[in-house]
């Protein structure tokens, strides 16, 4: 008699812990993600078409595993060159110059990424990168980019890449080009960024300049920027003796 | 004490003998092959992508070593009769029970400190700058084995074979990952059903107190910063009551089971 009153008793004891528990845990916790709906929507959209591999990565606690393959997507996606356009048969607006190197599923792509994974800061850096400098749409860089302060307000780069792409549409290419120099100096820096900075001081005619940044990307763990680098140094030491004596 | 650690120390050799190494095996020729790929398809992310993998794969081999180590624990030995050997010794259902679930923790921490060896030592070959962070995430999935092989044990005494009890255990890794969306779910609920949401929210295994694997990026600072030492002992706590909780349920079916 007495064990079937303490069993009750007890389960209620441990089950209450729990709650206790789970009250206190509560207010030390913070979820710092984007809910599952936000990103779904993103990824199960046309362009993208990846909702179930998203939501299993949530599920399964496994968003920073799902963010890597959505990034190595975006990689394969901007280093080959568009052949097909999804929205063809729709009449999109978009499809007139598509193949051209447009790359117009970048910045839902990026967001995919960084839904997943709100720390993922390189991609933050390798796409706004690309699309401010490579493809010519700042507005996109700067969508990404406030993303990302909002996500980590204390990682200071991306206000660094937000200024100089700033000074971009301004047409203060000398301001850029002094943010660009600030940030191409730390470890994480894109190679894709160094490779825009190498290339601004070659139309600037600084050569050298540009051969240092080229040496730095030869470094790179990518082989396709390091074969691009060696190429561009072999280049530009036949300039240089050139540009010495002339 | 001394039975517990007997059957502790049983259940640690048997899981060796039996599966644990083989899947070890496999794990290394996993982040082999994966290595292989992520040079070629990861560019400048080759760690970033190296690391991540190799912490879900020993996750993921943890959880399968756990559920399937735990859910044959019992129903194994009452199948084969064998637990009758051993009940009719002087020792206490509970005591069996509490050596056999430690055994198994014992089993799976060993396979994960192995599995953590064998990547990091690769990590270390491809230059990766040592991290402490990588500890705490190892940390506190030992603690993730902890629950899961708390419910594991549970349901395998709870329903009636091993495929449901896997499935139970599984749904439940599933819906504890998913804690915090649900509650977001549960918002948008009419007024009468978030009572019933929250109660389910806070009774189901929460693991995302333990997925430090998704901020590992923070670096072992902030991580501490955010997840702050009140928050660590508090979450360390739950798991161990959780893991109680389950443990008593499991030993009130088994002590109303007759052989």
């Amino acid at each position: 008699m007495i064990t079937w009153i303490k069993i009750p008793i007890t389960v209620i004891f441990l089950m209450g812990s729990i709650f206790i528990l789970q009250f206190f845990l509560r207010k030390n916790f913070s979820y710092n993600y984007p809910f599952f709906t936000e990103i779904v929507n993103l990824s199960a959209s046309k362009e993208t078409g990846y909702g179930l591999l998203d939501l299993s990565g949530i599920i399964f606690g496994m968003r920073r595993m799902v963010a890597n393959i959505t990034w190595i997507q975006l990689l394969q996606y901007y280093g080959t060159p568009e052949v097909e356009h999804e929205h063809k048969e729709n009449g999109c607006p978009l499809c007139k110059d598509y193949g051209g190197g447009k790359y117009y599923d970048l910045l839902s792509l990026t967001q995919r990424i960084v839904r997943l994974d709100p720390y993922f800061y390189y991609a933050y850096l390798y796409s706004a990168g690309a699309l401010a400098w490579n493809l010519n749409r700042p507005e996109e860089a700067i969508l990404i980019l406030k993303e990302g302060i909002h996500n980590n307000p204390k990682y200071w780069r991306f206000r660094l890449y937000l200024a100089a792409i700033i000074y971009k549409q301004l047409n203060k290419f000398d301001k850029m080009v002094v943010l660009l120099e600030e940030a191409v100096k730390y470890s994480d820096c894109p190679s894709m960024v160094k490779v825009i900075l190498a290339n601004i001081y070659e139309k600037q005619n600084r050569y050298l300049d540009s051969l240092k940044i080229w040496l730095e990307v030869l470094t790179s763990k990518d082989e396709s920027y390091r074969l691009l680098a060696e190429k561009k140094i072999l280049e530009l030491k036949r300039r240089l003796p050139q540009i010495k004596t002339g | 004490m001394k039975k517990i650690f007997a059957i502790s120390y049983y259940t640690v050799k048997e899981n060796i003998r039996n599966k644990i190494f083989y899947v070890l095996i496999f794990f290394v020729l996993l982040i082999f092959l994966a290595t292989l790929l992520f040079s070629v398809l990861g560019g400048e992310q080759e760690l970033r992508l190296l690391l991540d993998f190799g912490l879900a794969a020993i996750e993921l081999f943890a959880l399968l070593l756990t559920i399937f180590a735990s859910v044959t624990l019992v129903l194994e030995e009452i199948e084969n009769k064998t637990i009758y050997l051993l009940l009719t010794r002087p020792l206490s259902r509970v005591e069996y029970l509490v050596g056999r679930y430690f055994g198994i923790l014992f089993a799976v921490y060993l396979s994960i400190a192995t599995m953590s060896i064998g990547h990091i030592s690769l990590l270390l070959l491809k230059k990766w700058s040592f991290e402490l962070s990588y500890f705490f995430v190892i940390f506190s999935l030992g603690f993730k084995v902890m629950l899961i092989s708390g419910i594991a044990v549970f349901f395998s005494l709870f329903s009636t074979s091993a495929i449901s009890s896997i499935s139970f255990t599984f749904f439940f890794w599933l819906l504890g990952h998913f804690t915090e969306e649900l509650k977001f779910l549960g918002s948008k609920l009419n007024i009468f059903w978030q009572y019933p949401a929250k109660f389910f929210f806070y009774l189901i295994p929460n693991f995302q107190y333990f997925n430090f694997r998704d901020r590992i990026q923070l670096g072992f600072p902030l991580l501490l910063k955010e997840a702050n030492m009140n928050f660590i002992s508090l979450a360390i706590l739950y798991a161990l009551v959780y893991s109680t909780v389950c443990l008593f349920l499991t030993n009130l079916f088994l002590s109303r089971k007759e052989f």
